[in-house]
């Protein structure tokens, strides 16, 4: 699933600051703005023409078959008996239950979006949304799945995988009972169809079809239910890449140009607990996801005590304010409460939350830390000075925000590679907030006559002064927090707040001078090549919005890229943060160590809440709704009964550090 | 000043509710125009080693001067803490309200929007960064009101010279000029708007910004005002007036701007309370949606959209509102008075 993941964040990524405010799992993640803004992608947003699809004739629809005559070294056909013979299977069965036995299914799980969703296409124009992550990627099974608490992968839609040596082909084999919503069995001819779906002008997604056919080299049928999946380069862990989920064949069929429209408010069968069904769709006013009638994976050791409501509704609250008010009567079982207001003041003040009715939680998770921070861009004036680069660093008060404006509630964040385990720089630390070492390094560079205003001039009478550009929203305050205290340091911060979709077109133009933003990363290991290497920089449209340009760190990078051993892979990738860090063309922000909700009593959680890797509640599915309990507390909401309401933190995976 | 106009002055000030509303105005708008003196984190005087320091309107003064161990500005609060010790012969002397509308100030153990307190100054609060509401109001309320007041002369510059010289020379000019005037109609304002904001390039400093902000304000209001004129330079042109000045020779720029604006003048008088009022509110409107003045300028739109977002804290909502109401209020009442005392009907003359 992850190849989706990362399609999602960097095809249209802008777009999610402005629906930042997701419902994933049941509002698990609402109000967690600050957090959320965040999700934005490491991946490339080039999107190169498609490979294959583009040089056909775009617009005459190609049926599948003859898709696949068409490209024989990518569609390849083979019999049973060309399996490579020493195979070794595996299906990382032996993994822990990670779900609740004691959860019982059914009831309605009843949240809010700030925005109806303006499609329920899964890809194409506009289709990356926040409500996406419901329909797909917390409920779409894979072939195989990454075990939320060890990090290993499962068997999921696959009975068993094999990784050849070359470390670029994964052969599976499908589970027999594999369905669809619609009850089709899922087929090696879905996994086909992916591709020829995946590579269709017709989807109107670039990113996708540049993404199917430049990193995969084909795929291999060996039955309806055993096929190959190809890389085009070796990866250290392939089924990273290699795990994909089908894409219905009897549904679809031939494309035909009119796609996009045609789909816009049709779901594809799933192969997920949950779909949506067309008479739960209310157009701006609510959406309706249903358990499917006897899902395949009911009994996957897995899948077991999991997606346990009957149904998710969703309703469309366009107000936060409001569905915090409705929340607050019941509404709504769960809301998230990461921004620090409504953990604090907001909540502390109502009578349910008093009254032990409503309780809240906090957990802290580990998992890859969004990259927030100030991402300097060397190509502008004086910027390009290393001095000067290292000054500003140590002229932003990341503490004082953090202390001050969050609340001591987050966390500073030391490098690019926060979060990835082993891949962290083990020792490597952000620079502290000091002026007079800023000034030092300023006054190194030239900057060293304090002007009238307190701000720095050099000897040409230029002013050190920089323009921040940042999306409108929460990070324009903490812009503000960091431009008082820099001026102590004689630095100037304009800010430039602009309309989300406007600063990451400025950010990805690279017209900016500093961009405070941050880019959502994921597992299995930090990426340098998109960020960092010189391919990417001085070009509109590529990560590397510093235009970091360096032959040495270049180097680094393509030996970091080619390595496909972990412990080697590991040593490169401390050795290139230590590179960035000596570059200071980013200074790291904060992240948040983990995610706050409140729930209504009636809503129930595991013995440990959730898992390492989640992002919110409800995004494993692992809570369950006790339907008695709802109607006795609803009940009991007008008279005066109380309940234990102490704040549940569950800090197994807190980091160590205060 | 001719005597048609003292009449009519004469006239406002016996309009009670519209005269008062002008002084109230007037007075606001003074105490504003001076409000470094009495809200700021600069001190007005300090007095250092037998020294006298003046820091609201020099240039910044760094803590060393003062004799403290830091090389930025002084924290004049602290000194004047410092120097408050017995037998310290130095004082300060701070404003009645000793915060800034873009300083942060924390309090241990608390977190802002801090409410309303006489005891640490705050006397309208904080906003949710901890920076003085009142202190934002007031300097929002004077970068708005000037933005407002620079908006309206631009506009009726343009509106007066294309609607007289529409309504004066009519015909093809007339015609075409009205199309065009239908066709820009229809830009949606805010678009353009929200597409200079972002083309601007990042090293444009803040008052070019502002400055630009201003320059498509004006050309997206210059129109309605211009109908106004051109209908009133229509009605008057084919007065005897007119006619006998042209008779006598004088040329289309001598009538328009001796004759014609004089007469119609009561229209644009009339027409200024309304203008200014909607230029503050445009502007809070537009910094409310954030494609305004850029952050942390003080603004009026800004102080409602965290005021609303924090319901919590409802201080900084309600001071913003009641600040509001009565800057619109007052201006309206100014607008009325105005407009009844010069009513053409009551008096009007020719020249």
């Amino acid at each position: 699933m992850r190849s989706f993941r990362e399609a999602l964040s960097a095809g249209t990524l802008a777009l999610l600051p402005l629906l930042l405010l997701t419902a994933c799992g049941g509002g698990g993640d609402a109000a967690d703005s600050s957090a959320s803004a965040e999700e934005e992608a490491r991946e490339p947003a080039t999107a190169g023409p498609p490979a294959d699809a583009a040089d056909g004739e775009a617009g005459a629809p190609v049926t599948p078959a003859e898709y696949y005559a068409e490209h024989p070294e990518f569609f390849r056909e083979a019999n049973p008996e060309d399996l490579p013979a020493d195979l070794s299977w595996e299906d990382g069965m032996d993994q822990p239950v990670f779900a609740s036995p004691e959860a019982v299914r059914g009831g309605t799980l009843r949240s809010f979006l700030l925005n109806f969703p303006p499609t329920v296409r899964l890809v194409g124009p506009d289709s990356n949304h926040s409500f996406r992550s419901a329909l797909l990627d917390d409920n779409a099974v894979s072939l195989v799945a990454r075990h939320p608490e060890t990090g290993r992968f499962f068997a999921a839609l696959a009975e068993e995988w094999a990784v050849l040596p070359d470390q670029q082909t994964v052969v599976y084999r499908l589970r027999e009972d594999a369905t669809f919503s619609d009850g089709e069995p899922v087929r090696t001819e879905d996994f086909f169809y992916l591709f020829y779906f995946m590579q269709s002008p017709h989807i109107q997604a670039p990113w996708y079809n540049n993404w199917y056919s430049t990193e995969y080299n084909g795929i291999t049928r060996y039955d309806d239910r055993t096929f190959a999946i190809h890389l085009s380069t070796p990866k250290p862990e392939p089924l990273e890449f290699a795990s994909v989920r089908p894409v219905p064949a009897h549904f679809y069929g031939t494309l035909q140009p009119d796609w996009v429209p045609g789909h816009q408010w049709k779901f594809e069968p799933t192969t997920g607990p949950y779909e949506l069904l067309p008479e739960n769709i209310q157009h701006g006013r609510s959406l309706r996801l249903t358990r499917v009638e006897d899902w395949w994976a009911n009994d996957h050791k897995f899948y077991r005590h999991r997606f346990n409501p009957a149904a998710k509704h969703y309703a469309i609250v366009r107000d936060l304010n409001i569905a915090f008010e409705r929340f607050k009567k019941g509404e709504f079982d769960l809301f998230g409460l990461t921004l620090p207001e409504y953990w604090y003041e907001r909540s502390a003040e109502a009578e349910p939350f008093q009254r032990g009715l409503i309780r809240k939680a906090v957990f802290y998770n580990q998992r890859p830390r969004p990259s927030i921070g100030l991402w300097i861009n060397e190509d502008q004036g004086y910027l390009a000075d290393p001095l000067i680069r290292r000054g500003i660093a140590h002229a932003m008060d990341f503490d004082r925000v953090i202390e001050k404006h969050f609340r001591g509630d987050y966390a500073r964040l030391q490098g690019t590679s926060d979060g990835f385990g082993a891949f962290t720089h083990p020792d490597l630390a952000a620079r502290p907030f000091d002026i007079n070492r800023a000034r030092e390094l300023f006054a190194e560079a030239g900057f060293d006559q304090p002007g009238p205003d307190g701000i720095l001039r050099n000897a040409d009478g230029d002013r050190l002064s920089f323009t921040v550009t940042v999306s409108q929203g929460p990070r324009e305050e903490v812009l503000q927090i960091l431009r008082e205290e820099a001026r102590k340091a004689g630095l100037e911060l304009n800010i430039l707040s602009l309309e989300p979709t406007s600063a990451f077109k400025q950010i990805l133009e690279k017209q900016h001078q500093i961009a405070f933003s941050g880019w959502n990363t994921s597992l299995p290991y930090p990426r340098y090549w998109e960020g960092f290497h010189s391919a990417n920089a001085g070009r509109p449209q590529t990560n590397n919005i510093t235009n970091t340009d360096d032959p040495g760190l270049d180097a680094l990078i393509e030996r970091y890229r080619a390595s496909t051993s972990r412990e080697e892979k590991i040593a490169l990738a401390h050795q290139l943060e230590e590179r960035v860090h000596e570059e200071a063309v980013f200074i790291p922000g904060y992240y948040v160590p983990f995610y706050r909700v409140a729930y209504w009593r009636w809503i129930h959680f595991p013995e440990h809440f959730d898992v390492r890797l989640s992002q919110g509640a409800g995004q494993y599915g692992l809570l369950w709704i006790d339907q008695e309990e709802r109607s006795r507390i609803l009940a009991e909401r007008r008279g005066d009964s109380t309940y234990e309401n102490d704040v549940l933190v569950y800090d197994r995976y807190a980091p160590d550090q205060p | 000043m001719n005597p048609i106009t003292r009449r009519r002055l004469q006239h406002f000030r016996s309009l009670k509710r519209g005269y008062w509303s002008f002084l109230i105005f007037a007075a606001i708008i003074l105490v504003a125009a001076l409000a470094e003196l009495w809200i700021n984190q600069r001190a007005i005087v300090v007095s250092y080693d037998g020294r006298l320091y003046f820091p609201t309107y020099a240039s910044q003064y760094s803590g060393e001067e003062f004799g403290q161990d830091y090389p930025y500005e002084a924290n004049y609060r602290a000194l004047k803490e410092q120097f408050a010790a017995p037998g310290n012969p130095n004082w300060v002397l701070m404003p009645l309200i000793p915060y800034g509308p873009d300083e942060s100030v924390y309090r241990e153990g608390s977190f802002p929007p801090y409410p309303p307190s006489a005891r640490t100054q705050h006397y309208l609060g904080t906003d949710p960064l901890g920076r003085d509401v009142l202190a934002r109001l007031v300097y929002g309320f004077r970068i708005a009101l000037g933005f407002s007041l620079g908006l309206m002369a631009c506009t009726y510059l343009l509106a007066i010279l294309i609607g007289c010289a529409m309504g004066y020379f009519g015909g093809w000019f007339d015609l075409t000029g009205q199309r065009l005037m239908e066709i820009w109609t229809n830009i949606p304002f805010l678009y353009v708007v929200i597409i200079l904001a972002s083309t601007i390039p990042p090293a444009v400093g803040a008052p070019a910004r502002i400055g630009a902000l201003l320059a498509v304000m004006v050309i997206f209001n210059w129109i309605a005002m211009a109908n106004y004129m051109r209908t009133a330079a229509y009605r008057e042109r084919a007065r005897d007036y007119i006619a006998a000045a042209r008779v006598i020779g004088a040329g289309p720029l001598r009538i328009i701007f001796r004759h014609l604006l004089p007469n119609t003048l009561s229209i644009v008088v009339t027409f200024i309370p309304f203008t200014v009022v909607a230029g503050i509110t445009a502007l809070t409107a537009l910094d409310f949606l954030g494609f305004g003045i850029p952050p942390p300028t003080p603004s009026w739109g800004e102080l409602l959209q965290q005021g609303t977002n924090r319901l919590d804290a409802p201080w900084i909502v309600a001071s913003t509102f009641v600040a509001m109401v009565v800057v619109l209020t007052l201006v309206t009442f100014i607008g009325e008075g105005i407009r009844e005392a010069f009513d053409p009907k009551k008096f009007s003359y020719f020249r």
